[in-house]
């Protein structure tokens, strides 16, 4: 059966859109082992770090891929199409929920290597980023998660929220001034001035 | 937002403070102080080390769940793999049978066959709708004129035959001539003579005597004599 199987893992996401509204159920597949982690994490880091929470609405997102894969338009990439359906998804959560859930972690990845006496204020330093991002109002996170971790450009991030370049620029800016004003005690290059 | 902010935002993403050149340095320099640009791309950089938080991946079933989920609500409009399966048992199917014959067209043993087969008979049914005009002539005696004359002489015939009293009515072929009945019925009444009243038939003239024409005598008196009377 191989032998007639397309390989879809050679088109790109646009045209798996295009495929998955005609009906052929293996571009969902592909689309899905492509998107689902990069999105399960998107979600996981703008609904309160919250597991459940963020595979349901992964599972939300992907079915509205299915219902919604007609509307597709091709002018657009589809991870901007895909980020856009998941922030306003986490618009109506931030909705429902009126304020978000201030949580603290520990960015584990971090961890996996063992860390050098100096790298220990980084941890602690990166702990505190997180958890001033959490607190950041919905408008201000979206933008810098988007821009500073999912790698969105400051077009993309246009589109997805739907508003004009500069205010995305603005947003940015604002976000991260406000950033490095609430972490300033905990810059480790002053600590590690300090220590000197 | 300003040009400067704009190009403060690109210098954060892409130098530390010391890799800025003399004036990219006064540029960043014009809105925030130097440790607050060190803060803000150590804020950038952090960012992006944090973007692959560990968390458990995702539950394999969930791909199998979510199709099953959206089967169970809209119906997918995709194919099954039994469906797929069916529809490749077709076209081998079929080829194979176009490939049986095709074979069986080109090594056909007995091509002589088509000489000696019988005459096919078919019969069908053609509908022909068509309109066309036909010029008939025809003739025919004057039948009712030759039946008028026999009827005519048979009148005279029963005239003739038939005896008939005073009192009996005439046939009715004579009753529209009645000069010709009068004189037809004096006749059987016996009135041999002629009793016949001329004034009846031709109107009679009235006029003068020679005598009469006194203007007409006056012209013969003066006329003069031949001689031949006194002789």
């Amino acid at each position: 059966m191989n032998l007639f199987k397309k390989k879809y893992h050679q088109y790109s996401d646009e045209a798996l859109v295009a495929l998955l509204a005609e009906g052929k159920e293996a571009a969902f597949d592909e689309l899905y082992q492509r998107y689902a982690e990069q999105m399960y994490h998107f979600f996981y880091k703008m609904l309160y770090q919250d597991q459940e929470l963020a595979a349901d609405f992964c599972q939300t997102l992907f079915m509205k891929v299915f219902e919604k894969a007609e509307t597709f338009s091709s002018a657009h990439k589809f991870s901007t199409w895909l980020y856009a359906i998941a922030s306003n998804l986490c618009k109506n959560e931030y909705r429902r929920k009126s304020k978000p859930k201030p949580i603290i972690y520990l960015a584990e990845g971090h961890m996996q290597q063992p860390l050098a006496p100096g790298f220990i204020d980084k941890e602690i330093f990166n702990r505190y980023l997180q958890s001033a991002v959490n607190k950041l109002d919905d408008k201000h996170r979206l933008c810098f998660i988007l821009r500073y971790q999912e790698d969105k450009t400051i077009q993309e991030i246009s589109e997805v929220l739907g508003c004009p370049l500069g205010t995305v620029k603005s947003r940015i800016h604002h976000t991260l001034k406000k950033l490095a004003i609430q972490l300033h005690q905990f810059d480790p290059k002053q600590k590690k001035l300090g220590n000197e | 937002m300003s040009k400067l902010t704009e190009n403060l935002d690109q210098l954060l993403d892409s130098y530390s403070f010391d890799q800025l050149s003399v004036e990219q340095q006064e540029v960043a320099l014009s809105q925030i102080t130097r440790e607050e640009y060190t803060l803000m791309r150590e804020v950038i950089l952090s960012s992006k080390q944090l973007k692959a938080p560990a968390i458990p991946p995702l539950d394999k079933d969930l791909h199998q769940q979510l199709k099953q989920a959206y089967r169970k609500q809209h119906g997918f409009k995709g194919k099954t793999t039994a469906q797929r399966w069916s529809a490749l048992a077709l076209g081998v199917l079929l080829g194979a049978l176009t490939t049986a014959g095709y074979h069986w067209l080109r090594t056909d043993p007995q091509p002589e066959r088509v000489e000696e087969a019988a005459p096919v008979v078919m019969t069908d049914t053609i509908y022909v709708q068509k309109t066309d005009t036909l010029y008939v002539t025809v003739e025919s005696e004057p039948k009712v004129i030759t039946k008028e004359i026999i009827k005519y002489i048979d009148r005279e015939t029963e005239v003739l035959t038939v005896p008939i009293t005073p009192d009996q009515p005439l046939p009715l072929a004579y009753q529209s001539e009645p000069i010709i009945n009068k004189q037809l019925q004096d006749t059987l009444q016996g009135n041999y003579f002629n009793n016949i009243d001329l004034a009846d038939i031709i109107p009679m003239k009235v006029g003068k005597s020679v005598g009469e024409e006194t203007e007409l005598m006056d012209l013969l008196r003066e006329m003069p004599s031949d001689g031949l009377d006194n002789e």
